[in-house]
Formats: structure tokens, sequence, C-alpha cells
């Protein structure tokens, strides 16, 4: 458990003191109480990972999972995430391996400047744990609240598809045509 | 960096709690549920509140309650609970349909039902950023006194934005509204008032609690369907929306029909005119044009979104077409991108 | 064997920090004891600014110091300049560019007038709205042509009118070309504003250290060498003082290299000034404003064919919006003005351009960068071409391609960079095929549209080309090292914003060296690591800064070979570099690693003979004599809903030749995300003014980027012309995807909604972007014309 970190320097409004837990650990922060998620991540806990992208819930950039949920922490309160499970990009590897979802996506290209890419993973990782079969409709559905400007989204799609398969031991890896340059099959629609 | 303001934060665990910190915090006090429209609309320097209250830690306001007759929807369950209820997808699909229709995936994880049924009302001149609303002065929704929409109305314009809520209307929902001093039980249609500012027939402290819907409207009595037509596959606030419920007799006659349209109006706007044409009538290509044409014609709406006026009554015509025809089992119709499901 | 890994796909070297969180970009610096910069931006598209008070401001708790443009001193002035206007004969430009703080006037909405700095983001946000800006309104410059009218309100008052520029280029005679033509078709085309919309906004973090006499920059630009060398002029300091860090950066798109943005010349000056670290992060509305735009053009323009659809000439007059001041010259318009001539044989050329002034943001290059423009007005034009001569579209561009013999093909005109434009190398014709063949040209016409039609629905297929000016000079350079580690370093001085860089250039550099990729790492971004470039822009990253990767990589090789004959007694011609070692071809067991041999070239006694220097390392730079000349084919086949006006694509598939491929892995990311752009440019954003200059859609919610169910799956073919301008073959391919885009929309759309019986048949699409509210005016329009 961290020290508590003070977010504020100057004197302002009401101020909590508050425990989150954050993929799997405690972080004890003080906060003003109108202060959200994302900004407290950041600036609380140091986990940089979870971005900023419109603060107005537009665009996903932030997006976390709360109880396993993805929601955009630029609209979720600290104050209210404490006492629940808060997962962040920095939480999906295991020790040095990463995440089937990371893997696929490293293995097809998916991620470009990047920036979007967390809060893509979280809200692939809920769609996996929800749906571990999904089609190409219902990958684009679960991510049509994440804006990417990078990659046209198709790459995310196969990886997403992709991971599922490994997710559900069908697949190591993908075959070497497929990053080997050839296109994809298209996911089933 | 678009930030809230400071205020205080309450998040009670108990109804009659919080019923009691709205009334006695005064104007300064809003409830939030899902945060999905207050927070932005705060960041905007849209609304304002010194104390505002969280309905999420109060377990009774979430429940989803079937119990085979009337349905009763928390109004703190969230959207996504709401359209992978169960009872919902299984009884009312129309309403599983409009609400999976609304914004984002993460977005429906955190707005709640209530909360959409409460969505502030939208508008081009209003929802602008804050430096171009004071450069222009603030339009009477704010601080100011004119309707940039028409600038010689007494009356804001601003359109209801919610998707939730003319389905609801549609099907007859009726919502729970309690208060330190009482409840009360009223249909969901009187809860709306024809005013872009005070939009709602509420006191401002009493709470949306729950929405009841009869059981006359689910599915093995009732028709019902969703329309909304929107630029993208998710994110985007209808253009317009057309939710139907029809009632049909042994003879497949419309015994009663419930038309009520989305984003054409400061409320959700019932087309009577359309209804009274349908009763009694068979639900056929020539019916539904006619009624189609009422709707229209009940709309005004105002060039108050990025869409020219007359565009968006042709829609509302085609949309309230296609939403009739799919609840007399016709073809829609129409073939948007992205219709949703 | 070491496996070849030039050309490959492999996996990008940058993954595994970008996918667990821990890459670092701009808003990710946190230094001890930061402040944070919050900035009070003119409201008014256009006024007389008579005063800032900022006691209240001031006076706040938290609130360090608050700076306007009086407060600047002599540090107060106008941006560089970024590129000079080209030597053209007769060209006009007058010079304009942005001041750090407004002062006596603002030319935008969005304007800087102010700056806070106080302990935290909210208390200097809370700060500035306490500042009040005196701005008498004016009457704003927002319309193109009525900006050029006699008594127009001007943008900049020491001028005589709002004209930035004045340009004519021509080539034949026009006239003449006119006069033997059998068909004349012309029309207005109309290209209307849009944002770049990185989702990664602007941001810059900058610390002075007093006791070093150092300063740092971290700032999303895509140019951090012209970015310090700038400040280091500005501040008064010698460059080696200031090092600008450019890290991860959310994607850049063209805004991103608008030197100097206020903020980027104003931050750095605070961290001097204040002594203490300085953080700026541009939130979404202010990118909105803030962050540089394009595409307004308005063009008049004609086309001149024979009886055969063979192209006799073009003229065109156009009028370029550059917005309240232009620091990036005329690269915009230019391209515009030669990017038109696409592929085809065009004898005659006339085109005059004015580049305007308004009261709106500024514009810059975005993905692109005008030649969309250019692409549009011609693919438009050969369009109305072959519907007057009864030619179908693929077969009136394949009549007018340059052929494959007629190149280097010259232009006679100026491009961008300021030399002639000439094609390096091309080969049209098996593009178009290819594309024709995988969309299914002939079977959509005869079967598919004829089918669906009869079942109610309107499909309609399109298909363009263009072609795409990249790798532009001057130069850029890179150092490869040998580490006696066996590690291989590399360094650049362009930035990166998710192109694939640190593996491109790694690929390059591991396939010339014999060593596996894990062995290379590379460097972009960080004027500490090197000191000479320009930028990643006018894709170019892969031509220059790869070629530069490349041959510094073959200046290591030869000393590596020469040093390894030396100890290996054999001559360089025996020997081979393969897994991190050399070796004698043929000879098991003679073989020396890289990393000893890097220690016996860095020795730590002995003398270093006359002419040779230590270590295993190269600097070299890459400069072409011109850029190379990209180009492609793009078809789609699209459903138009003729009761809603909204559309689907059905399919989108794309032919390209960028020369050499380096990776296909990173390319066909780089072409299918300009394709999602292309598409929101054509039918989901457009940037809407209202009269007062104010833009109306300010945010995520009313700017429609394109989500993932909006963007179908794209089919990418390949042709291969390498450039004989570089060593390595290669070709741009940063911008191509989103280029014609918006003629292929427009024509795909055209073909489903004519001949469908819907009365449409005069139905002409001269404008991008599109909506369906903005097909149900032009339609609407023709069906009541039609009726009356």
């Amino acid at each position: 458990m961290s020290e508590p970190r003070n977010v504020e320097p100057a004197a302002e409004a009401s101020r909590v003191t508050a425990t989150l837990r954050v993929n799997g650990e405690d972080h004890t922060v003080v906060f003003p109480v109108h202060h959200t998620l994302l900004e407290v991540l950041r600036e609380g806990c140091g986990l940089t990972g979870t971005k900023h992208g419109c603060e107005l819930g537009e665009c996903g950039a932030c997006a976390v999972l709360l109880d396993g949920r993805p929601v955009l922490s630029c609209l979720v309160l600290a104050a209210e995430a404490a006492g629940h499970e808060v997962e962040t990009v920095e939480g999906l590897q295991e020790g040095n391996r990463l995440h089937p979802l990371q893997a696929a996506f490293a293995d097809l290209g998916a991620a470009q400047c990047g920036y979007c890419t967390p809060g893509i993973l979280m809200t692939a990782k809920a769609l996996l744990a929800q749906n571990p079969e999904p089609t190409a409709e219902e990958i684009e559905e679960a991510l049509a609240g994440n804006l990417c400007r990078c990659t046209g989204y198709r790459k995310i799609v196969q990886a997403v598809a992709w991971a599922a398969a490994i997710l559900r031991g069908e697949e190591e890896r993908p075959p070497e045509e497929a990053f080997l340059g050839s296109p994809l099959p298209e996911v089933r629609r | 960096m678009l930030r809230l303001p400071p205020f205080d934060f309450r998040a009670p665990r108990r109804l009659a709690e919080a019923a009691a910190i709205l009334a006695g915090e005064g104007d300064g006090a809003r409830v939030v549920a899902g945060g999905t429209d207050l927070w932005p609309n705060m960041k905007r320097r849209h609304q304002h509140a010194t104390t505002v209250v969280s309905l999420m830690g109060i377990p009774e306001l979430a429940a989803v309650d079937d119990g085979g007759g009337e349905l009763r929807l928390g109004a703190t369950a969230t959207l996504a609970q709401v359209a992978a209820s169960d009872a919902v997808r299984r009884r009312y699909p129309a309403l599983a349909c409009a609400v999976r229709s609304i914004s984002s995936p993460p977005l429906r994880n955190m707005g709640t039902l209530g909360g959409n049924l409460c969505l502030d009302t939208r508008c081009t001149y209003y929802n602008q950023t804050e430096p171009w609303r004071r450069a222009i002065d603030f339009c009477m929704k704010e601080a100011g006194t004119v309707c940039w929409v028409a600038p010689s109305s007494p009356r804001c314009w601003a359109h209801a934005a919610s998707d939730a809520a003319p389905m609801l209307c549609a099907l007859g929902a009726r919502v729970l509204l309690r208060a330190h001093d009482g409840e009360r039980v009223v249909p969901l249609e009187e809860l709306y008032r024809d005013d872009g500012i005070d939009y709602l027939n509420k006191r401002r402290e009493e709470i949306l609690c729950a929405v009841l819907l009869p059981a006359e409207a689910a599915v093995e009595h009732c028709a019902g369907s969703f329309w909304k037509l929107r630029r993208r596959g998710a994110i985007d606030f209808a253009v317009v929306s057309a939710a139907a419920a029809a009632w049909f007799d042994a003879g497949g006659a419309v015994e009663r029909l419930r038309l009520v349209l989305g984003a054409v109006a400061s409320r959700p706007l019932r087309v009577v005119a359309a209804e009274e044409l349908l009763a009694g009538r068979r639900l056929d290509e020539e019916a539904v044009a006619e009624a189609a044409r009422l709707a229209r014609k009940a709309a005004t709406p105002m060039d108050n979104t990025d869409f020219q006026a007359q565009w968006r009554g042709l829609m509302v015509e085609r949309y309230a077409a296609a939403a009739l025809r799919q609840a007399a089992g016709l073809e829609p119709g129409i073939r948007p991108p992205h219709h949703p499901l | 064997m070491a496996r070849r890994v030039f050309g490959e796909p492999v996996r990008r070297r940058e993954d595994p920090r970008l996918l667990t969180g821990r890459a670092l970009f701009v808003d990710d610096v946190e230094l001890p004891g930061m402040l944070h910069v919050a900035f009070v931006r003119s409201s008014f598209a256009h006024g007389r600014l008579n005063g800032v008070d900022a006691a209240a401001a001031r006076a706040r708790p938290g609130v360090v110091a608050v700076i306007t443009a009086e407060d600047l001193g002599s540090y107060w002035q106008a941006g560089p300049l970024l590129v000079p206007p080209p030597p053209i004969e007769g060209i006009v430009f007058h010079q304009r560019t942005q001041v750090i703080l407004a002062r006596d006037k603002v030319r935008h909405a969005g304007e800087p007038i102010a700056a806070v700095v106080a302990e935290s983001r909210y208390l200097a946000e809370d700060a500035a709205a306490e500042i009040y800006a005196d701005v008498d309104p004016l009457e704003p410059v927002v319309d193109l042509e009525r900006a050029l009218a006699p008594g127009a309100p001007r943008v900049h008052d020491d001028l005589g009118s709002n004209l930035a520029a004045h340009v004519r280029q021509s080539k034949g005679d026009y006239a003449a070309a006119r006069r033997r033509a059998r068909r004349v078709v012309g029309r207005r085309f109309t290209y209307d504003h849009g944002a770049a919309a990185a989702m990664e906004n602007r941001g810059i973090v900058a610390r002075w250290d007093g006791r070093e006499e150092q300063l740092t920059v971290w700032d999303t630009t895509q140019a951090p060498i012209p970015i310090r060398n700038g400040l280091a002029r500005m501040l008064g300091l010698a460059e080696s003082q200031v090092r600008v860090i450019a890290p991860f950066i959310g994607g850049g798109f063209g805004p991103k290299i608008m030197m100097f943005y206020p903020e980027e010349m104003l931050l750095p000056w605070l961290a001097r000034h204040l002594g203490r670290p300085v953080k700026w992060i541009e939130d979404r509305a202010e990118n909105f404003f803030a962050t540089s735009q394009e595409r307004s053009q308005i063009h008049d323009a004609e086309l001149a064919v024979d009886g055969e659809g063979r192209i006799l000439g073009v003229r065109d007059r156009f009028l370029h919006d550059s917005g309240a001041y232009d620091p990036y010259g005329l690269t915009v318009p230019i391209n515009s003005q030669c990017t038109l001539l696409g592929p085809y044989r065009v004898p005659n050329y006339d085109s005059e351009f004015k580049a305007v002034f308004t009261n709106k943001t500024i514009v810059t290059p975005y993905r692109g960068a005008g030649r969309q423009h250019g692409v549009f007005v011609m693919e438009r034009l050969l369009d109305l071409a072959a519907r007057e001569l009864g030619l179908d579209p693929v077969e009136i561009r394949r009549r007018n391609y340059i052929p494959p013999e007629d190149f280097p093909h010259h232009h006679g005109l100026i491009y961008q960079d300021f030399s002639e434009l000439v094609y390096d190398s091309g080969n049209y014709e098996p593009a178009l095929d290819q594309a024709v063949e995988m969309i299914g040209w002939r079977r959509f016409k005869e079967e598919e549209q004829p089918r669906a039609r009869r079942d109610g629905r309107q499909l309609g297929i399109g298909v363009v080309s263009y072609v795409e000016g990249t790798g532009i000079g001057p130069y850029e350079g890179a150092r490869v090292t040998v580490e006696t580690s066996g590690t291989v370093s590399v360094t650049t001085g362009v930035g990166t914003q998710g192109q694939g860089h640190f593996t491109s250039f790694a690929q390059v550099v591991a396939e010339q060296l014999g060593v596996d990729l894990d062995r290379v790492r590379v460097v972009t971004g960080d004027t500490g690591e090197f000191h000479w470039g320009t930028g990643t822009f006018a894709s170019r990253g892969a031509v220059v800064a790869g070629n530069a990767c490349h041959a510094a990589a073959a200046a290591v090789r030869d000393k590596i070979l020469k040093l390894a004959s030396e100890l290996l007694e054999a001559s360089a011609e025996d020997l081979e570099l393969a897994e991190g070692e050399v070796r004698v071809r043929g000879v098991p067991g003679s073989a020396i690693t890289l990393g000893e041999l890097a220690a016996k070239a860095n020795p730590l006694r002995g003398a270093v003979r006359p002419g040779t220097e230590p270590g295993l390392e190269a600097t070299t730079y890459f400069g072409p004599a011109r850029g190379a000349t990209a180009s492609g084919v793009h078809a789609m086949i699209v459903e138009v809903d003729p009761e809603t006006l909204m559309v689907k694509i059905l399919r989108y598939v794309v032919v390209h030749d960028c020369g050499t491929v380096i990776n296909p892995l990173i390319l066909e990311g780089q072409i299918v995300g300009g394709v999602a752009q292309g598409i929101g440019n054509a039918f989901y954003e457009q940037l809407v003014y209202d009269g007062e200059g104010q833009l109306l859609n300010a945010s995520f919610m009313d700017y429609l980027l394109p989500t993932a169910s909006d963007v179908p799956p794209v089919e990418t073919g390949h042709v291969v012309t390498p450039s004989p301008l570089n060593p390595l073959g290669i070709k741009g391919a940063g911008e191509a995807g989103a280029i014609p885009t918006g003629p292929l929309f427009a024509q795909a759309v055209e073909d489903a909604l004519r001949g469908a019986g819907l009365g449409l048949e005069q139905l002409e699409i001269l404008e991008i972007p599109l909506s369906p509210n903005r097909l149900f005016e032009l339609t609407e329009a023709l069906r009541q014309g039609g009726g009356s």
C-alpha cells in the first residue's frame, strides 16, 4: 500500500481521503471530491496509462473497468470508485506475459500511435469476459464508444477476435502468414 | 481542461436520507446517478450545483422486479442492465432495442434509466462551448433572455433527447416519484412539459425512483417498435426517433396505438392525430402513410440541430412509418445502415 | 541463416510499451514543483482588444502569474514563417504569422490572450475564468469570396485587402487547347474544413534548470529539431542549451507541425522566467479552436478533352482559406495546384489561386495537405467528361494515364519543395486493372447493380486514381553505432506519431548489419540524441529518414568489413555479416562478433591511425533531389438508402504503389487508417462555422469521427514501382489512404442514385464533405427543378 498522496497542493473545496483498489492493489489518496477517477488515477496513483481524450465521455480514451464493466473514468468521481475494483491497462499483463489481447494487438498491428489503445484494450477485455466468441459486428458494437484516429479499426476488430480464440484455447498465435502480409480472412460477420 | 467545479458530494445509502438532503439543501442541490449527463453539463458550465447527491449507493433504486405482471425497473438500473435484463428482452423487446441505441457501450454501463428519462434538453445554441455562448450572450435556457433558435419566441425550443422516453411513453409506462413528504405515481407521459427549460413536471426535491411497465404492454399483448436516426453507429443522440406500441383486436385491426416521437419537441411528442386515425383500422400501407404524414405535421423540428428542418421533417415521416410498419409486421421501408437491431 | 527482416511484416518494436500503458506521452511527464498553465482565449472571431483585466485572477490563491502580451516585454513576437514562398514568377505573398498572445486585435475565436500559471490546472482555470478581456467585436471575415470584395473588413489592418497570396502556374497554351477541344466541362467545386482530431491533444512541458542552464521541453510536435532551433533563437540560448523531446505522440496528422504554436513559444519562456517547470495540456475544446485546421477551397475549373476523352488541358481558378495567419506559407494550395494533374498526361494547364485571410483558425497541412482538393477537382472533371462522351469512368482514366515509358515525367511546374514537379517513376494501369478486378467492376455493373435495383436497393460503384508527391527533402540524418555489447543504436531527428519508425528503421539497419532486430535500438524525436533534421510530414519519414538510416548502416558496415578483414586476415569480399557476427564465408569457426569488433575499434591503448575514426559508428544524411511520386487507385461500392439518404459502404478496395515496402504490416495500417480518415472527411466530418466566424461543432458529440461501426473492411492490393530517387526505392505512404476518398464517394453515390428511376439523372456532386442532410438538399433541388 502506498503513502497517501495529496493531489491538489493549494487549498480548495472539500477533500476526501479514500482507498482505491486498482489492479488488485490499494492506493490511499487524498483528493478534492469533485476530481474524476481519471485525474486521480493519473495524478494520485501515478497510473498514467489511462488517457485524457475529451473529458466529456465522447471518445473512450479513458475507459477503465469498474467491477469488470468498462466505464469512462472522466465521468466517474474518484470518490465513487472507492469500494469497487478498478482495472486499468497497467494491470492487464500477468508478470512479464502480455495478456492475449495485448499479444494479438502486437501480432496484427492493431495499435498505431497507441493513445486510444489502453481504453480499447480494457473495453475489449470486458467484452471477451462476457462473450468469449464475438462476431465482428459484436466487436464493432462493443468498441463503438472508443474512437481511434489512426487505425481505421479493422485490425483492432481482427485482433480482438484473435485474442478471443487464444482465450478459448483454440489458437496459440496467429499463423505466420497473418503477420507476413497476406490479408487475414475477415472475422465472421 | 474541462473540469468540474467544486461542490459538496453526498452519497446516501437510503432513499429517505437522499430525500431529506434534497429537501434541506435548497435550490443548489441536484441528484446524480450515472453522471453521464450531469458531469459533462457541469464541465461545460451548462448546469450548476452546490451539492450533488448521488443515488448510486441506494440499493433499492437499482432493482429490476419482474413479478410477471407489472415490471418495475429501478431508476438507477444502468442502461446496460436494462437492455440485458431477461424480463425486458423477453417481455418488452422494443424497449431493449431503444435502450441499446443510446450512446455508446461504456456510457450505457454508467448511464441509468432514470437519468436517461431526465436527460437535459438539447439545442444547437445551448450545447456549445462556454466561450461561444458567452460571445453571443447566453440564451434563455442559461442565464439570458433570448431563444437563439427563434429570437422572437417567448419560450425555449430545446428538444428532448432521450431514446428511452418515447418508447416508454408508447408502452404506457408510469413512474414513481418520491420526496421527503410523500410519493406519487404518474404516467411517464405526464412527467414531461413542452418547455425546453422547465421540461419536467417534477418538484426539484422529488426523486425519480422507478419505472413501472404495465403487463398489457408486454409482447404477448402489444406490438412495440423503435426506430432511431443517427449518423454514426454509436455515440450520437437521435436526429429523430419514433416509438410505436399497438394493440390489435381479434380481427387484426388496431384496437389502440400509441405513436411517440423523440428529438422533435421539448418533450416526447405523442402523435394523437395519428393514433385516432388508426384506431379501428387495419395497419396497412395506406394507413401507415397517412399516419406518418400526420406525424410529420405534428412535429415541428426547428433548425436547432445541425440538420436542416426540412430533411428532419421528412425523416420524421419516414421513421414514423418504419415504426408503424414494424409494429404491423411489415417491412420497415427504409434501409439506414445502423438500425439498432 | 538470419531471417530477412527488411520487407517483412515484423511486429512493432514500440508495441510492448504502448500496449502496457508504459509509453511516455507528454501529459505523462510529472516534475517536482511543476506549475500548470491555462489560457484565456478570444471568444470572438474578430475584435479590437482594448485591454485585459487580470487583477482578480492574480489575487486568487495558488496563482503564480498571469501573463498578457504586455508582460512579455521584448519577448512578444510573431512566430517565424516556416516555409517561405516558392520561387514562382510573379508570386505575391503576404507574411502574417501568429503572435504569442494577442495584442491590439484578436483574429480568430480561440486565439490566446492571456496565460495563467498556478499550482494546479484547476486553480489556473478557475483564475482564467475571472480574467476580463475587453474586446470590441469587429465584423468577421468568414466567406472566402466576400473576403476579397471591395470594402470587406480586413483581418490584418495593415494589408490593403485579405489577399494572402496570389500564384499562377501554367504550362502549354490552355486557350489554344480549349479551341481544339471536342468538349469542355467546367464546374464549381468546393471543399470544406475538417479537423485532424488526433486522439491526443497538444501539450507542452518545459523545465529550466538554472544550475545546468539547460532548457528541456517535452512537446507534442512532429518536428522537434526545428522547434529546438527556433526556441534557442527566440530565447537567446545556444542550441546546445535546449533539448526538445517529442516522446510518444498520440497521433499527428499534420497539425502537430504547425510551428510555432503560441503555446510552444510561451511555455519555455515561462519556465525560464519563473524558474519552475510548467505544463500545459490542451483540452478537446481548445483543440477545436486552437489547433490548426485545413480544407476550405473553392475551385472554378474546366477540362478540355478531345472526342476520345483524351485530356487536352485543364484550367483552374481557386480560392484557398488561410485562416487568420499563414505561418506555413503556401504548402497547402501549391499541393492542390500540383496534385490536380494526377497520374494523367495534361499537356496544357493553367492554374491560378488566391489565398485568403479569414477570421478562422490557422490553416496548415492536415493529412493530404491540399492534395485532396486537386484530386477531387480532376477526378470529378473526368467523371463529367466521361458522362458527356458516353465513356466508362474506368476507360477515361485508362486513356489518360502517363504511360510507363514516359518517366521521369516532367510537368513544368514548381512543387511545394521548390523543385520542379517531376514524377520519378510510375506504372498506373496495372493498379487500375487490379482494383477493377478486385472490386468486380464488370460483374457489379452487369449483374449486381441491376439485381439490387430490381429489389429496390440502390447500389453504386466508383473508381478513382491519384498520385501523391511524397518523401520530399531537404534531408534527414541518422547515426548508427555498434556498441561493445553488440547492441546497435540508431538515432534520427524525426519524431514519430504512430508510424512505426522504431520498427521500420530497425529493419533497415538490421538488414545491413546482419543482426537480429532485438539487438537494434531506435531513438527518434529527441534533440539531445541527434542534432540535425526537419521532421515527420509529407509522407517522408520512411523515405528520407529511412534512407539516412540505410546510408549510415552501410557506412558502418564498411567499417565493420574493413576492420574484420584485418583481424580475420580475409578480404572483405569473402566476409559475411549474419547473426551479429562477421564470418569468413565457408570457413567454420572463423567469426568475430560485432561487439568484439566494436571493442577493438575503440581500444584503450595504442593509437588510432590518422585518417580513421574510433568505434563502429557513422552519421550520414540523405537528401533526395525531389519527392518520390506514389500513386494508387481506390474503388468502392456503396448502398444509398433513397428514403433517408444514408450511405453504407459495402466494399472498399485500395491498390497502391509506394515503391519498395519496408514493412507490409505497418504499411497496411497506414493505408487503412488513411481510408478511415478519408471516409470521415467525405461523409461525417465538417467543421461548421457560422457567419460570426464561430465554430458550431467543437466537440466529439457534434464533430463526427467515424466509429468502429462506420469503417468498412478495406481490401488492399499492391503494385511496386521502386523510386529511382533513393537507394531503397521507397515512396511515402502516410497520406495516400486519405487523399482520393472524396471524389470516390461522390462518384459512387452518384452512380447509386442516377439511373435508379428516381428523377436524379442529373445529379452532380461537386462538394465534400457530404451528409445525408446535404444529399437531401441536392436531390430535392433536382426533384423540385425537374417538377416545375
